[in-house]
């Protein structure tokens, strides 16, 4: 399958502390990728060089590359990152918590056609037809992400789990093209896990190629076709799983790191 | 009769008393409280819709009072005119102040609206060809709309509760609308706001400068009402006095801060107090809110539903 | 007559003595802002403050100059610990906002306290070099103005032995890079936070002291005051003291020459153009973070 996005020597420092050393990497149209390592090698960073959250030193991000469509991602602001179709969540879980559910969902689908604040405030006919399909796009989420009942609750008070599923629900408001998932069941019980992981699969069914950084690497090596591993801001290895998760590497990065073999091998 | 029928109609009766039963005296400070709801308005829509600690309101509110005056006095302009140019020069400051202010961190975002409105007082004070410097500019000549004047108490009166109104139905329309959501958003989490996909410089810089509009209207209005302004209106107790009403009356609500408005412009007047007094007190009000009153705090920081899109209809 | 040297030099000096003054003024800001992270916005009325307090003790209390501004530094001093008590303590777990809206409550409470207790009739003090000045080769050095001066380098020099040879100092600089870090090796932060708010309260003692016998007194001469802090710390780079030091220098050198040359809008207008310059070219200021001294 082509590449959807390709990340071509990505370089970052902080105050001469090297976070990523030139990683290089393709995700695969409409493919589930898992981006792995231990604490520190840098997953988060590199999220946040192609989302526009971070400017990278070096290095380039093409979506869609070689393509008529093909844009450089790391020399844009994160708006505009977000407009082309490269969404993303966030490690520590963000949802716009003074807001109603279904508040949220619309907020997260509203910068698509890129109104003015004018048009918006007058509610110009376009903006109000954008906003009708909206809402009925938002109805059709609470229901598959079994959020309706809570539509009109304030968002900061759903349980964590719910917040999990919300944070999901507004990154697929306006059909992404890329999804980059910061560990997106970190601290979820077991039940959410297998619920999240079916989402994950009908996302990508639908043609959104997700991205995801995890540390439930059982989950990572369930669901992803291929994996990254990076380790103190390089690219360590790649493959498919069974052969990433028998890399004697990827096992000594991880126990280097501290962790404990099972976090290898159970999740 | 339910209670949705019942506040408008104890409200329209509110607005009709002073007019019948008023002296002078009464109408006088039912006038200046429509001026402070649009100012509460005015810092409500920055602060309590937008999250942003703004000290500019007076920055605005100055800049409307001293545009219409001079265009007033040197060119005897319609105030038709001159009161749009002062909501204009509002929204001007808005840009001009939010431009840079909104681009750094937040606690520089609070140094540089203060520091803004300080040099245009210090401008105003020291331009004196234009502004007379601390002597201010006097006799003002009352409104004139496209030929109509404003003169008795009474009419003023009708031109302030008009001009209130609709800042508030203004405010009602924006925030109400998907910008308004846009809006709470940047306020709720700047990072997933920019995750997805609004601009929450623009978002901001364009609520700052609607801020800047309400506020140049209110100067417009003060400066012709009270005949006379000086560098004065650009100072720090415009601010006291308008986080006190917005903090107090709920700021990120629409009529919160039209009720904290009315109250704390009414209630220094029934206790007769002097404006040092009255700007004591408000410190202690402030101080107290800031120590004992986190959850008063907390809702200004936007814990309470607000901004809920009305329905396309 | 501009290109005169005599002219420049006195422009230069002038300069300087300006300068180190808003120096004097702006590191207690600076200090607080490094050490604690927050803006104290009731900075220009601590010095009003100082000035009426020196102003009592000379003319009601009838002290010489030298006593009565050794006891107004030391009740600033107190007064600043109070107001960190007050105001920063209860709020260093919450949003700097409650930390901006306690302490403009405060400046508001003490220049309408001050007013309603001194009057809005300007005062003045008497300079105790009144009628001191030098000529050297033309150019004019007045008795207070050098004042000013000396007590800038007495200060800074003080404060940078404080900061690094003291016990406190050293809490100060480790609450300055991390606050967890601080409670976990038995530093108490509230403790730190009093001895800041004493500190920086101490130095726009100081500067009040020093500068007060050069202008008339009243209740908002603070708000200028905290204009120009504001522009010094934020140029110099927020926190950092050497920075602000230095950044008040050269606004000084800036100001006198723009107004000699120039003209008084002109003057005014440099530090607030100066500062959204620096803020848009460099959002951390010229000299990045974290007290340095």
């Amino acid at each position: 399958m082509s590449p959807i996005l390709r990340i071509e020597g990505i370089v970052k420092t902080y105050r001469g502390v090297t976070a990523l050393d030139g990683v290089t990497l393709e995700v695969a149209g409409g493919s589930i990728t898992g981006l792995i390592g231990p604490n520190g090698s840098g997953k988060t960073t590199l999220f946040d060089c192609i989302s526009g959250f971070q400017r990278r030193d070096a290095g380039q991000a093409w979506l869609s590359p070689g393509g008529p469509t093909a844009v450089e991602l790391t020399s844009l602001p994160a708006v505009r990152v977000a407009r082309a179709g490269v969404r993303r969540t966030f490690q520590q879980l963000k949802v716009f918590a003074g807001l109603s559910v279904r508040d949220n969902l619309l907020t997260a689908a509203q910068s698509g056609p890129g109104y003015s604040a004018f048009e918006e405030v007058l509610r110009v006919p376009q903006v109000r037809r954008h906003e009708r399909l909206m809402r009925e796009r938002a109805a059709a989420m609470l229901e598959e992400f079994a959020l309706a009942a809570h539509a009109e609750q304030l968002a900061g008070t759903l349980s964590y789990g719910q917040k999990k599923l919300l944070e999901l629900a507004m990154a697929l408001m306006t059909d992404p093209k890329v999804l980059l998932l910061d560990e997106p069941v970190a601290g979820v019980n077991p039940t959410l896990i297998e619920a999240l992981k079916q989402h994950l699969v009908r996302v990508r069914d639908r043609g959104v190629t997700l991205l995801i950084v995890e540390h439930n690497l059982k989950l990572v090596f369930d669901l992803c076709e291929r994996i990254f591993v990076l380790d103190g801001g390089r690219l360590l290895t790649s493959g498919p799983p069974d052969e990433v998760a028998h890399d004697p590497r990827v096992l000594e990065a991880y126990l280097g790191a501290g962790a404990r073999r099972e976090a290898l091998l159970d999740g | 009769m339910n209670r949705a029928q019942a506040i408008p109609m104890v409200a329209l009766l509110a607005l009709a008393l002073p007019l019948v039963a008023g002296s002078p005296y009464v109408l006088h400070v039912a006038i200046m409280t429509g001026f402070y709801v649009i100012l509460a308005q005015s810092l409500n829509l920055v602060l309590g819709y937008g999250g942003l600690l703004s000290l500019a309101t007076p920055a605005f509110f100055g800049m409307g009072a001293y545009v219409a005056a001079i265009l007033a006095l040197r060119f005897g302009w319609d105030s038709a005119a001159t009161f749009a140019l002062a909501a204009l020069a509002g929204v001007a400051t808005g840009i001009a102040i939010g431009f840079p202010s909104l681009r750094v961190s937040r606690h520089s975002f609070v140094i540089v609206t203060l520091s803004a409105t300080l040099l245009l007082q210090l401008v105003a004070n020291n331009w004196e060809d234009l502004t007379r410097g601390s002597l201010g500019l006097t006799n003002l000549p009352p409104p004139r709309f496209l030929g109509v004047a404003v003169r008795e108490r009474g009419e003023w009166y009708v031109l302030s509760v008009v001009a209130a109104a609709a800042v508030v139905l203004a405010t009602h329309l924006v925030v109400a609308s998907r910008f308004g959501r846009a809006l709470v958003a940047t306020r709720e989490n700047e990072q997933l706001a920019l995750a997805a996909g609004i601009n929450v410089f623009r978002t901001r810089l364009f609520a700052f400068s609607l801020s800047g509009a309400f506020a140049g209207l209110a100067g417009a209005l003060y400066a012709h009402f009270i005949t006379y302004i000086d560098p004065g209106v650009f100072g720090f107790s415009v601010s006291e006095t308008l986080l006190i009403m917005v903090i107090l009356g709920g700021s990120g609500t629409l009529w919160g801060p039209v009720g904290g408005a009315v109250v704390f412009t009414i209630l220094p007047e029934v206790l007769r107090l002097t404006p040092e007094i009255r700007s004591l007190v408000y410190g202690i009000i402030l101080l107290v809110i800031v120590l004992y009153r986190p959850a008063g705090l907390a809702t200004w920081l936007g814990r309470r539903r607000t901004a809920g899109a009305a329905p396309p209809a | 007559m501009l290109t005169d040297p005599v002219f420049l030099a006195q422009l230069a000096a002038n300069g300087v003595a300006v300068g180190l003054g808003y120096a004097l003024a702006a590191i207690g800001l600076a200090l607080v802002f490094g050490i604690l992270g927050q803006v104290n916005f009731a900075h220009g009325e601590l010095y009003m403050l100082a000035a009426f307090v020196l102003f009592w003790a000379t003319a009601q209390l009838g002290l010489p100059y030298a006593a009565a501004a050794l006891l107004t530094v030391a009740l600033m001093a107190g007064a600043g610990a109070v107001l960190a008590q007050v105001v920063i303590v209860p709020n260093l777990d919450r949003s700097f906002e409650s930390v901006i809206l306690g302490t403009l409550a405060v400046a508001v409470i003490l220049q309408n306290a001050v007013r309603l207790t001194f009057g809005a009739t300007p005062l003045d003090i008497a300079s105790p070099l009144e009628g001191v000045t030098f000529d050297v080769g033309g150019v004019l050095l007045f008795g207070q103005r050098l004042l000013v001066c000396a007590v800038f380098v007495v200060a800074y020099a003080g404060l940078a032995a404080l900061l690094r040879f003291s016990a406190i100092g050293r809490a100060m600089r480790a609450m300055s890079q991390n606050r967890d870090a601080c409670v976990m090796v038995g530093i108490d932060p509230r403790s730190v936070t009093r001895w800041t708010g004493a500190l920086g309260a101490a130095l726009v003692g100081l500067a009040g002291v020093a500068i007060a016998p050069l202008f008339d007194l009243y209740p908002n001469m603070g708000t200028e005051v905290v204009f120009k802090s504001f522009a010094v710390v934020i140029i110099g780079g927020m926190g950092n003291v050497a920075g602000a030091a230095l950044a008040g220098l050269v606004l000084g050198l800036a100001e006198s020459f723009a107004g000699g040359l120039g003209s008084a809008v002109l003057r005014e207008g440099i530090a607030f153009t100066v500062m959204i310059a620096m803020l848009l070219a460099r959002p951390q200021g010229l000299f990045g973070r974290s007290v340095r001294v």
